[in-house]
């Protein structure tokens, strides 16, 4: 009974052809990218993964520059803005003491007059 | 379709080129394989048409891994294996009812006879996930079980007696739904 069980499994278990266009939509599925990658030589994608990496690389440097140069440009308006601010306070202060000394002047020449 | 791996060498390497055409020409040398394995594990065309489908479609990622067409073959074998057995597993396609339940057929002996491949699928379907990959694999493929260990990545003697449990289950459900030796031998005449 084995061996026609067993021929009995074969008989059932035979291959069967895969449904009509089975390829066809297996090749629909597959994804354009991938496609595309494997398009591209192995030889090349070494060269093309460093050309890939370096660019990013440059990309990333080109935008820490930017950055720093940007908080440099910050940095130094600020200082030219608290510059121009001290020399007003500056003036204002010098104009302020003139205006004062102006005052101890003419109060010392009324007290003198005061006197005679 | 069996596969030629002398033929399929070129269309191989061309496909690892880049050709959708070669890739194209692999999936219809090896879609019979792939997608019986499915079916027969799996017991639902449509299930086993999409899975086989994911299996071409892993096999595109990992093409340039494969180094000839019997690695290929290998390869393809056992993926599906592999995802047969998860969707057995995931679907709980085992019945809660063991195969020992099944009813007496209920139909003609002339009928039965031309059903006998359908019962013995159905049967198969019985069996617990890892059971029926490898009774798949023994009589759809005609692997040996060294060829089986390998391709499940288990040990042989695992294989031997898995094969032999299933067999043994197999037999008795034959016996108590009638299909014995008898109805086995009949089958050269459907």
């Amino acid at each position: 009974m084995n061996q026609e069980m067993e021929q009995g499994l074969k008989e059932a278990l035979r291959r069967k052809p895969a449904p009509e266009g089975f390829a066809r939509r297996v090749m629909a599925r597959l994804p354009e990218q991938a496609a595309a990658a494997r398009e591209m030589p192995r030889t090349m994608r070494p060269r093309r993964a460093w050309l890939a990496v370096a660019l990013a690389a440059g990309l990333a440097l080109a935008a820490f520059g930017g950055v720093r140069y940007q908080q440099y440009r910050q940095g130094q308006e600020a200082k030219r803005q608290l510059l121009l601010a001290l020399r007003i306070t500056g003036e204002m202060l010098t104009l302020a003491q003139n205006q004062v000394a102006g005052l101890n002047d003419t109060a010392g020449v009324g007290e003198r007059r005061g006197d005679q | 379709m069996r596969e030629e791996p002398a033929q399929i060498e070129d269309t191989l390497r061309a496909a690892q080129q880049g050709s959708r055409g070669a890739f194209a020409v692999l999936v219809e040398s090896h879609q019979s394989m792939v997608y019986s394995l499915l079916v027969h594990m799996l017991g639902e065309e449509a299930v086993a048409e999409e899975i086989a489908q994911d299996v071409f479609l892993e096999l595109h990622k990992n093409l340039n891994a494969i180094d000839s067409p019997l690695h290929l073959a290998r390869w393809l074998r056992t993926v599906a294996s592999r995802r047969g057995i998860d969707e057995v597993r995931r679907r709980r396609f085992r019945s809660t009812y063991g195969i020992e339940d099944l009813p007496e057929p209920q139909i003609e002996p002339r009928v039965r006879d031309v059903l006998l491949s359908a019962q013995v699928r159905r049967m198969l379907e019985r069996l617990p996930a890892r059971h029926r990959a490898i009774v798949v694999l023994r009589y759809q493929e005609d692997m040996e079980p060294g060829e089986i260990a390998v391709h499940l990545e288990m040990p042989v003697a695992t294989v031997k007696s898995t094969l032999h449990r299933a067999l043994g289950m197999l037999r008795r459900a034959c016996q108590r739904t009638g299909l014995g030796g008898r109805e086995f031998s009949k089958r050269e005449a459907v």
